[in-house]
């Protein structure tokens, strides 16, 4: 067994022994924890190879560049492959969405209600991509508690459109940052399973991320996408012009 | 050869070794038996080797046409409030349901309309439910307008919707036709549902052989006994004779297991066929013995039994085991496991009957007074005889039979349809109604396309192959990629057409590369395409004719190569194809809305007309896009009336010149309020929809000329609708590109190829398949009968008397076929062979004991010859054609063809045996060289062999 083997194996069997907690406001405390820590940088830059694998297809990979300041505020850049190079994403709020076309060398503003589809094919869906905050959206319990994670049970908060009606979360105590996040409906059918790995921190160890991400959409014959962070940056700097419709035609 | 055998038998540690053998083999089998897979593929029955099914198999594989499910669901209108709400939860429930990639309903699909703060809005088609009557009406209205959604998703009445689960790769159908069966029951209870589509059909066809087969075949079986035992009245003999046949079974199973052969639903059927047809070689042997024993010892008898019984045994029975191995001749793969493994459990029961069955008479010692069978007796012998007396006329009418047969053997149509797999009333049946009630049609032709589709001019090549065939009457929908594209470009730049540059078309196709919907019409690599026609008609002969007009289109719309000229080199011959290509165009468009498409052509020359841009109309849409979040400068900040002034000034400049032009005017026209950043954004962000504001005013005014000339009929919105897409025809004709024909050699050229393939093409396959296989079957079955009777009868003369009846038989059957207008299809095509080889037995038997005492000439040896055999031979068909009658009970069609068939064909062989032979006899006897007797038999039995026990 690898290294990676024996910690799943660890991770596993203290999530098992873990203590079961009652529900109280600790897990809404954790998750707002969790919150501040994932929007302590003002901004962030990644780049990423976002490569989604599918039974019966080969992969398909595509590299993309992502600037993030605040909670709203997203500049997505294509790298690969090649029919998508240059064309570019400004998202000023959920159902805000501006992209420019290298092909046609014009901005197209799309309103767009259509949140539960899975993004250019891969697992994530247009929400997963866009949740940045869970206190908001979801009503949290500490579920269990073992010695190195939370395990928290999270309720879709009424008012909320998220697709998601259940979320179950297991949180690292020592960075407290989530490595599995798992989706269900209504129903108690288990729809997503979100892994991170491979945490790296900086500014002090106030900001981290994950360099490793995999999204398994269970209803689609286990669909999965693997993102790999290539490069990350934190409190660039950024302006908030370079969050306007000019900035993207321009790609200033 | 048999007597050392029979001799060796009849020593009581030999006998006991067989039993012992036997004993061990069947518990060995038992156990292997039950380790058989199932193997539910219905793509298996394809044949192998035929073009047609190949190109089907290869489209399925890449396209994955056959794991699209259909639901459809019928209701008084579903526009009320509370169908769209389940609708939802439905199409929410089935997206989450596992092995299900994508779910496509009215409630979901994606619609995108003009956001009036600039660019689009998209939502599901159904994003909210309606709350009011109001509502209502505006949620129709918007679904009426969209031509992509209406017909395909919604019935244009309003009263039917369809549901399309595309399945995830690899997913089992069966299982997800029962998952997508629940959730949509447990939505719609009330509602009539219809379940279509590759999933659902393949379940049916499997489910439903599988049930009969489950269902019917232990009746088959009891019904085989019953008669048995009504025949014989001997439990214990006959027992062992279904004892024997069964280990028999199990054996041919655990072979199949040992080798890694899977159980499919063909092989269902052996069970009965071994037990209707391999049963008749124990009782052959069984009732010899009886009849031995009454005088012999039974050592004596068991031996006499082996040694003049078995022979013939053994003949009729590789007679039938040759038919059946003729099946290994067929393209189709099931079939030749269901001919090797029939045939091995045939050769396993003949076996037995030839060594358990004697090993277990002499150890038992069994003996019983034979019964009367008299009146079957004496009617064989009166049908016999009276065939010897009444020749001429019994001649001439089987002559005339066999020459009806032969005639009407001409007229078996191999078409195959639907119909071939489904009976009238049966689930997919009534899928297919429904489609064709509220959906134009169920049945799709398509076109197989290899070219690269990246190229717009390619595009429209595809586009014109669909336009003309579109204006087919038989077609009712056709769905295909530059659709799809251009449906995209009018998202994403507002134009519903195909786009001018390869770079578009790439970035617009990467952006919908995932759809599965879009994975139906073009692969990833945009190497290859498919097309989908709707059909109207179902019928075989009509569906035919469609076909082959829509293959002679596709060969004179698709050439072998083209190659990509530009407008200055296309010469005549390129203009001549740019007007054909949008007379093509503006004719579907037309045909799609009822309109007459033979106006075209007259209102042609409008298009020609020199007509001015409206201006206003240009002024109003650039005024509200520099109003718009779309616009990277925000002019209303330097400005409230900038917008409007801008607007109205670069309208009334005239179309836009040049980018240095265009610059000036608007560093005049912000002045001071900008600087040159400010300027050159907004000359970015502004130029690529002034030019497209431009282009579709000039269009729109000749689509407007044009409609005024056309004299169609169309007012309102729809007509609103009518002129955008005739004004985007003519945007997209205006092309820079076209792909014109050209020799394969030369420079440039592009290949081209072009199939058409889908499930009528399948079904022609099929047909062809069925054709050939029969032929191929029929002709191994007859050369190597003939061949196993002639060394059986140490004459080819003989082994062809012998075979006549069942020759005439199939002349019978398939002159019936021919008659009722049953088809030939795979199922059907089985039966020669099978007759062939099963019917011969009867005569082989009835020339065994065909041998007339000294001096009594032919008609006594008809008679002895026929009371003798008559009745274990008509038993035999009996048992036969009941078990298979009881087959025709069931839902599968196959098997009720084939069962139906068979039957008749076992009764009519067994009538022509008794008929033709002692017609056709010219010998006194046909017996074998008389074997070495351990005592003299009384007379009378001497010479039969399969003669059933006399009580």
């Amino acid at each position: 067994m690898n290294r990676c083997g024996h910690w799943q194996l660890v991770m596993m069997l203290t999530l098992l022994i873990a203590v079961p907690a009652r529900a109280d406001k600790r897990g809404q405390e954790i998750i707002e924890k969790l919150d501040r820590l994932q929007t302590a940088a003002a901004d962030q830059y990644f780049v990423f190879d976002m490569t989604t694998y599918q039974e019966g297809k080969s992969p398909t990979t595509m590299t993309l560049e992502v600037y993030i300041k605040g909670t709203r505020l997203r500049r997505v850049k294509f790298l690969a492959p090649g029919d998508l190079k240059g064309t570019r994403m400004l998202v000023r709020a959920l159902d805000q969405m501006y992209i420019y076309l290298p092909a046609y060398r014009r901005v197209r503003r799309i309103a767009s209600h259509v949140r539960d589809q899975g993004f250019m094919g891969s697992a994530y869906s247009y929400d997963e991509m866009a949740i940045v905050t869970y206190a908001d959206v979801f009503d949290c319990d500490l579920a269990a508690e073992s010695d190195s994670h939370y395990q928290l049970k999270c309720r879709r908060r009424p008012g909320q459109s998220f697709h998601y009606e259940v979320m179950e979360m297991d949180i690292r105590k020592d960075n407290h940052h989530p490595d599995q996040l798992r989706f269900f409906n209504a129903k108690g059918q288990k729809l997503k399973t979100d892994y991170r790995n491979d945490y790296h921190c900086r500014d002090d160890g106030r900001t981290c991320t994950p360099y490793t991400m995999k999204l398994v959409d269970h209803s689609r014959g286990d669909l999965y996408t693997v993102m790999k962070l290539k490069d990350w940056k934190v409190n660039t700097g950024i302006k908030d012009s370079f969050f306007t419709v000019r900035a993207l035609q321009r790609d200033r | 050869m048999m007597k050392a055998f029979s001799r060796w038998l009849t020593r009581r540690h030999n006998a006991w070794l067989v039993i012992s053998v036997v004993v061990l083999v069947a518990g060995w089998s038992v156990l292997r038996a039950t380790q058989v897979e199932n193997d539910d593929d219905i793509l298996a029955f394809l044949p192998q080797d035929n073009p047609d099914v190949e190109t089907f198999r290869q489209v399925n594989r890449l396209f994955g046409s056959l794991d699209l499910a259909l639901v459809g669901i019928e209701s008084d209108d579903v526009y009320r409030p509370d169908f769209l709400r389940r609708l939802q939860e439905a199409t929410r429930e089935l997206k989450e349901t596992r092995g299900i990639n994508h779910v496509l309903t009215m409630s979901n699909v994606v619609d995108f309309a003009p956001d009036p703060r600039g660019g689009v809005v998209t939502t599901p088609l159904v994003y909210r439910i309606p709350a009011n009557r109001r509502e209502v009406a505006e949620l129709r209205a918007r679904v009426q307008s969209k031509e992509h959604v209406l017909g395909r998703l919604v019935s244009r009445d309003g009263r039917a919707v369809l549901l399309y689960c595309f399945l995830a790769y690899g997913s089992d159908p069966l299982t997800m036709a029962g998952r997508i069966r629940k959730v949509v029951r447990e939505h719609f209870p009330g509602e009539r549902k219809y379940w279509g589509g590759g999933p659902f059909v393949s379940t049916y066809i499997y489910e439903s052989t599988r049930s009969d087969i489950h269902r019917l075949t232990p009746w088959a079986v009891a019904v085989v006994v019953l008669i048995l035992l009504l025949a014989f009245r001997d439990i214990i003999g006959v027992g062992l004779v279904l004892l024997s046949t069964g280990v028999g079974i199990l054996f041919s199973l655990a072979v199949m297991s040992v080798l890694g052969v899977r159980f499919n639903i063909v092989l269902g059927s052996m069970p009965v066929i071994l037990f209707a047809v391999g049963s008749a070689y124990g009782i052959h042997i069984l009732a010899r013995y009886y009849a031995l024993a009454r005088r012999l010892p039974g050592p004596q008898a068991v031996r006499r039994t082996v040694t003049e019984a078995a022979p013939v045994v053994i003949a009729a029975g590789l007679t039938t085991a040759v038919g059946l191995l003729s099946f290994l001749a067929m393209d189709i793969a099931p079939l030749r496991s269901f001919g090797l493994f029939t045939s091995v459990g045939i050769l396993a029961t003949l076996l037995l009957a030839v060594t358990f069955i004697p090993a277990v008479l002499y150890v038992a010692r069994l003996r019983r007074d034979q019964g009367g069978i008299g009146v079957l007796r004496a009617a064989c012998r009166r049908l016999a005889l009276t065939s010897r007396r009444h020749r001429a006329a019994w001649a001439a009418a089987l002559a005339l039979l066999a020459l009806a047969g032969a005639a009407f053997t001409g007229r078996v149509r191999t078409s195959m349809d639907t119909t071939s797999f489904y009976s009238a009333g049966s689930p997919p049946a009534r899928a297919e109604q429904f489609m064709r009630r509220h959906f134009g049609g169920s049945l799709f032709v398509q076109v197989y396309l290899q070219a690269d589709l990246g190229q717009p001019a390619m595009l429209r090549l595809v586009q014109r192959l669909a336009d003309r065939v579109s204006l087919l009457e038989q077609v009712s929908d056709v769905m295909q990629v530059s659709e799809a594209i251009a449906q995209a470009n009018e998202a994403f730049v507002g134009q519903r057409r195909i786009p001018d540059t390869p770079q578009q078309v790439a970035l617009l196709h990467s952006l919908l590369a995932s759809d599965p919907a879009v994975e139906q019409l073009i692969t990833r690599d945009r190497r290859r395409a498919l097309l989908h026609f709707k059909l109207r008609p179902a019928a075989a002969e009509q569906v035919e004719q469609v076909l082959e007009k829509i293959e002679k289109l596709t060969r004179e719309q698709v050439p072998a190569a083209v190659k990509l000229v530009t407008r200055s080199q296309a010469g005549e011959a390129g203009r001549r194809l740019w007007r054909e290509q949008l007379r093509l165009r503006l004719s579907a468009l037309a045909a799609r809305r009822g309109l007459a498409p033979q106006a075209v052509a007259a209102s042609l020359p409008a298009l020609e007309e020199k007509i001015p841009p409206d201006r206003d109309e240009i002024e109003r849409r650039l005024a509200h896009w520099l109003a718009s979040a779309e616009c990277a400068v925000d002019l209303g900040s330097l400005d409230r009336r900038l917008p409007a002034t801008l607007a109205r000034i670069l309208a009334s400049a005239g179309p836009p010149a040049g980018e240095d032009e265009l610059r000036d005017l608007l560093r005049r026209q912000l002045g001071e309020r900008a600087d040159e950043e400010l300027v050159e954004d907004l000359l970015l962000s502004l130029q690529q929809p002034l030019e497209q504001f431009w282009q579709e005013a000039q269009a729109g005014a000749r689509a407007r000329a044009f409609l005024a000339r056309s004299g169609w009929q169309v007012a309102g919105p729809a007509r609103a609708r009518l002129e955008r897409d005739i004004s985007m025809a003519l945007l997209e004709n205006e092309s820079p590109t076209l792909a014109l024909p050209t020799a394969a050699g030369e420079a440039g050229a592009m290949p081209v190829v072009a199939r058409v393939t889908g499930l009528p093409v399948m079904h022609r396959g099929l047909s062809a398949s069925a054709t050939s296989n029969q032929l191929r079957s029929l002709v191994f079955a007859l050369v190597f009968v003939l061949l196993v009777m002639a060394w059986y009868f140490r004459s080819w003369r003989v082994g062809l008397l012998v075979s006549s009846p069942t020759m005439f038989t199939l002349l019978v059957i398939y002159g019936g076929m021919g008659l009722l207008g049953v088809r030939l299809d795979i199922g059907t095509a089985m039966l020669a062979s099978l007759v062939l080889g099963a019917g011969v037995d009867y005569a082989v038997h009835l020339a065994s004991a065909w041998q007339a005492r000294p001096g009594q000439g032919l008609d006594d040896a008809a008679a002895r010859a026929a009371a003798e055999t008559g009745p274990a031979i008509w038993i035999n068909a009996v048992c036969v054609a009941v078990g298979f009658l009881i087959l025709t009970l069931g839902e599968s069609r196959p098997l009720k063809n084939v069962g139906g068939l068979t039957a008749a064909a076992m009764l009519v062989a067994a009538a022509a045996t008794f008929l033709l032979l002692p017609l056709l006899a010219r010998r006194e006897s046909y017996r074998n060289p008389e074997p070495e007797e351990d005592e003299p038999l009384p007379a009378g039995e001497a010479n039969t062999a399969a003669g059933p026990a006399r009580r």
